[in-house]
């Protein structure tokens, strides 16, 4: 009986999740670049999308140097590169305190890259344009940031938060555990609404 | 814990994804969330901060259908995997039936790996639960960065760091390109609801 509803549970499993071919690859985000002058590039951002070290962050900006020197005389592809040693030189000096859409737009600006460096035949107005793209979304960060660093000056002017210890959660009661992961969830809720409204300045602000 | 109605013939089951941050849990929900939609008909609840980061949790419901007069029916959940929402975690891990751990096999997290499995061994103690009476499936994640040149730490190490007591099923898979995700998924809805019935009968 036991056998019985397992066999069947998976067959049905089976059914329902059964994959194929056509969506696989529509889920592939990032395609192969082979041999491409790329390669290493694509290895080094993919790998800081996941981790950012001292390490890492160098061998991308040095990648990136180097890569400059090969494209030398392709004004749009050096753009996108200028454009990705800005953002990697920020995001190695501030790691994990770097604005929260910088490694997105260090992603979405390789992805731009890749695609006007792989497409033959794409023609100057269509690479300018995704070009003009990447760079319309740098100038919104880098006005974001600054933005932020103001904010961050007049909360210091206001004087520090007192650091509040963490309780352990081992020791907390059961209603004491869930208002405490209310607290931690309202805290967070705070920051984004603090980043919202900031946001919603900014796009005011650019109208 | 489950919810095994008999009368009306239904059972529930919560199954958790927990696993270091960063380390594609919620990838996992999202890959098989945007892939099988259309047939498991039900909606993805997920609540993420400004960074991208899962703040309480992730949640899949999936309606698997009536096998031999039971509706069954399995919850997919995340926890936020920074350090910092462990009071979340705790929480997120009642009532858990099975566990896919998701490791990252970047070979500079190998520490977080551990940390995390040793994390979730404290976080289910005071529910009078361990890893050993759950069924728990390992998963190796982002397997496909090996093709990017990105050091990545041998299935046989990760095995030795994290399965070596366990002896848990494992996969190896990129929760961002599919490889098996869905196999891990199916392994543990099969595993979670075996061990109901055992327990049942």
């Amino acid at each position: 009986m036991a056998e019985d509803f397992k066999s069947e549970i998976e067959n049905r499993l089976e059914d329902l999740f059964q994959e194929d071919e056509e969506s696989a690859e529509s889920v592939d985000r990032f395609g192969g670049v082979g041999d491409h002058p790329l390669k290493a590039l694509k290895a080094m951002v993919l790998s800081v999308e996941w981790e950012i070290t001292d390490s890492s962050m160098e061998s991308l900006i040095k990648e990136l140097n180097s890569l400059q020197d090969f494209y030398g005389e392709d004004r749009i592809i050096l753009s996108f590169l200028r454009l990705l040693g800005s953002i990697s030189t920020y995001i190695k000096v501030r790691k994990g305190k770097s604005h929260p859409n910088a490694m997105g737009l260090l992603t979405s600006i390789y992805e731009g890259l890749e695609k006007v460096a792989l497409s033959e035949g794409m023609n100057r107005q269509e690479r300018e344009k995704i070009l003009l793209q990447e760079v319309e979304k740098f100038k919104k960060l880098k006005a974001d940031i600054i933005r932020r660093k103001k904010e961050e000056k007049m909360g210091e002017l206001d004087g520090p938060e007192t650091e509040r210890a963490a309780p352990d959660p081992a020791e907390m009661s059961s209603h004491e555990l869930f208002a405490y992961a209310l607290e931690e969830i309202k805290e967070v809720i705070r920051a984004e609404f603090r980043a919202l409204r900031a946001e919603i300045k900014l796009w005011r602000e650019s109208r | 814990m489950a919810i095994i109605n008999m009368k009306k013939g239904e059972i529930q089951a919560k199954i958790v994804y927990y696993g270091p941050g960063r380390g594609g849990k919620t990838t996992n929900l999202e890959y098989i969330y945007n892939r099988f939609r259309a047939r498991i008909k039900t909606e993805m609840v997920t609540i993420k901060t400004h960074g991208d980061r899962t703040l309480f949790f992730d949640f899949l419901p999936i309606e698997i259908g009536k096998i031999k007069g039971f509706n069954i029916r399995i919850q997919l959940y995340t926890v936020p995997g920074q350090v910092k929402y462990d009071a979340t975690r705790k929480l997120v891990l009642r009532g858990v039936d099975g566990i896919v751990f998701v490791a990252d096999s970047l070979a500079v997290r190998r520490k977080e790996n551990v940390l995390s499995l040793k994390n979730l061994s404290d976080n289910l103690a005071p529910h009078k639960k361990s890893l050993s009476d759950l069924p728990v499936v390992l998963q190796y994640n982002k397997r496909d960065l090996a093709e990017e040149g990105i050091p990545l730490l041998p299935k046989d190490v990760l095995e030795k760091d994290l399965n070596h007591e366990l002896k848990a099923p494992s996969f190896e898979a990129s929760a961002l390109k599919g490889p098996n995700v869905v196999q891990t998924m199916k392994k543990i809805i099969v595993m979670t609801i075996d061990s109901l019935q055992r327990e049942l009968a």
